[in-house]
């Protein structure tokens, strides 16, 4: 256990992709092994196996499927606040550390890592040295149930929402697909395989409210920058689209192998939608410039952006189950997100949610 | 020791209810795969007086012992004298258990959702005969829940998830043969949906 710990504490970076975290780089099968049954994640790299350790976004403002990981607009807006003030006084750290400290005997050997960096401003990402991460997410959450701050929180997010909109997904079955998707996920998946083992139909349905402003687009081609895309792709996708639709694998980070492609097209003079959920943005951006490099036209679809900058570089993004054109939006106010956060989510019919 | 007071409703649709709690306010606090193992000697000595020794992974690990209460008129709230402390060190209690003579006898796993309503614990669970929706508090405040919840006392289940499970074996003449609740492999959670 020491040997992990000791992995996750010297490893710490300020990664390629702007936040810190744990990525910790080896040739030796048999630790990376020992990691993997402690949660870590790999995948082989130029530098031989790649492994970050588990993690747990502790709370997030932007994101259509972690608002809904409490499934309580309310509550999510009250603990996001509460865990920003604490950023903002430096305690969360403290706060943390007094978790750990009364269940010492739970979390002996444990080691975890707030993430920070620029482009975490809608979300607070949490990694840990193995997976205790998750009780230690649990830990958290119970934790501000039961202080003395939680009515505080909870009434001011309750009297700013009112009451919340219905927002929530859908489940849609792969046998519920046409024929034509069917056997579009089908091939997906036979191509994809010979990478990388994964399911590329998601049965979690995104509902957004505003769909219909990407159809204005008229984009002749859909880009989804596998295998992330999987996530949400289903959402996006249905029998008069799917033809457009291509996958383009591209790395911002030096280390993460391979790039490929699947359903090329010809991208001279087309309008090409890049979609990709946003983090530093440098994967869009590198689609972007290879698009005009290619004589195509680039439109930048961003999902749920992490930070003003994210805005800044796309024509488009979704915040929770909304889409906007960036040019029709003020980045400007305080609290941008926040505000958005409200915006979307008050106004509801019933007291559904 | 703690006195605890439990409920199970039998749930047909498991998107309802969680429609019910959102509805409600309730807070989902987190959920995954929960594994609990009976523990006793050959003989089933604590059983037999009404005692159980209960070893969990999963969401939290624990050891707990809990009894029925003579003096309780089991209805369709669950009674139960217990106590039950989380642990480091799992397959450290199990080398004492079973140096202490006790085997595991049965294994139970389950895919658990935990709410908060209000301040009760209620508990969305899958197993392999079926979702339920387990409640915690004092007699009065299950009470309250269902009726908030608008369940129907007619999917109250009476007794364990064991009683249950061998009513459904007794029932469907399935897993007759099976004492352990375990999902089959590449059981897809409807939970984890």
């Amino acid at each position: 256990m020491n040997e992990i710990k000791n992995i996750f504490k010297d490893n710490i970076t300020y990664v390629e992709y702007a936040r810190s975290g744990v990525v910790y780089f080896t040739e030796d099968l048999e630790k990376a092994k020992i990691l993997k049954e402690k949660g870590w994640k790999y995948s082989k790299c130029c530098k031989g196996i790649r492994i970050i350790p588990p993690e747990e976004t502790i709370v997030d403002i932007t994101d259509y499927k972690k608002v809904l990981q409490y499934q309580n607009l309310v509550f999510n807006l009250a603990y996001y606040d509460f865990i920003k003030n604490l950023i903002e006084n430096n305690m969360l750290k403290g706060y943390i550390n007094s978790i750990l400290e009364r269940k010492k005997f739970l979390y002996k050997d444990f080691e975890y890592l707030i993430s920070y960096g620029p482009i975490l401003d809608t979300e607070v990402r949490v990694s840990g040295s193995d997976t205790r991460v998750s009780n230690l997410k649990m830990d958290m959450v119970e934790s501000f149930i039961k202080s003395e701050e939680y009515k505080f929180y909870y009434e001011n997010a309750k009297n700013e929402l009112g009451k919340t909109k219905n927002i929530k997904t859908h489940i849609r079955k792969f046998r519920e697909l046409s024929d034509v998707q069917k056997n579009f996920y089908k091939e997906v998946k036979e191509n994809i395989n010979i990478i990388k083992e994964m399911e590329p139909y998601n049965q979690v349905i995104f509902e957004y409210n505003n769909l219909e402003i990407l159809d204005e687009i008229q984009a002749d081609i859909l880009l989804f920058v596998p295998f992330g895309c999987f996530k949400y792709m289903s959402s996006f996708i249905n029998d008069s689209n799917l033809n457009k639709v291509m996958f383009w694998e591209i790395h911002a980070e030096n280390s993460k192998e391979s790039t490929f492609k699947l359903f090329s097209k010809e991208i001279y003079g087309k309008k090409v939608l890049i979609i990709d959920n946003m983090y530093s943005g440098k994967t869009m951006k590198i689609l972007k410039n290879k698009v005009i490099e290619m004589g195509g036209m680039p439109i930048l679809f961003g999902l749920s952006p992490r930070n003003k900058n994210n805005i800044l570089n796309a024509d488009y993004v979704s915040i929770i189950n909304t889409i906007y054109k960036t040019s029709d939006i003020n980045i400007e106010e305080e609290d941008f997100f926040r505000n958005k956060y409200v915006e979307i989510c008050k106004g509801g019919d019933t007291n559904e949610y | 020791m703690n006195i605890s007071k439990e409920i199970k409703v039998r749930l047909a649709d498991k998107d309802e209810i969680v429609n019910k709690l959102r509805e409600k306010s309730a807070i989902l606090i987190g959920g995954g795969k929960e594994t609990s193992v009976r523990y006793d000697n050959e003989q089933g000595f604590y059983e037999k007086q009404g005692k159980f020794i209960r070893l969990r992974s999963g969401l939290k690990n624990t050891i707990s012992l809990k009894e029925k209460m003579a003096d309780v008129e089991e209805d369709k709230i669950l009674t139960r004298n217990g106590i039950e402390v989380e642990v480091d060190n799992i397959k450290g209690i199990k080398s004492i258990l079973e140096k202490l003579g006790l085997k595991p006898m049965y294994t139970m796993e389950k895919y658990r959702l935990k709410w908060l309503y209000n301040k009760n614990e209620i508990n969305l669970d899958e197993l392999i005969f079926g979702c339920f929706l387990e409640i915690h508090g004092t007699e009065y405040e299950i009470w309250q829940i269902l009726d908030e919840l608008n369940l129907d006392d007619n999917d109250i289940v009476e007794g364990t998830y064991w009683d249950i499970f061998d009513e459904y074996k007794r029932y469907n003449q399935i897993y007759l043969n099976e004492n352990d609740i375990k999902f089959p492999a590449g059981y897809a959670y409807r939970l984890a949906e």
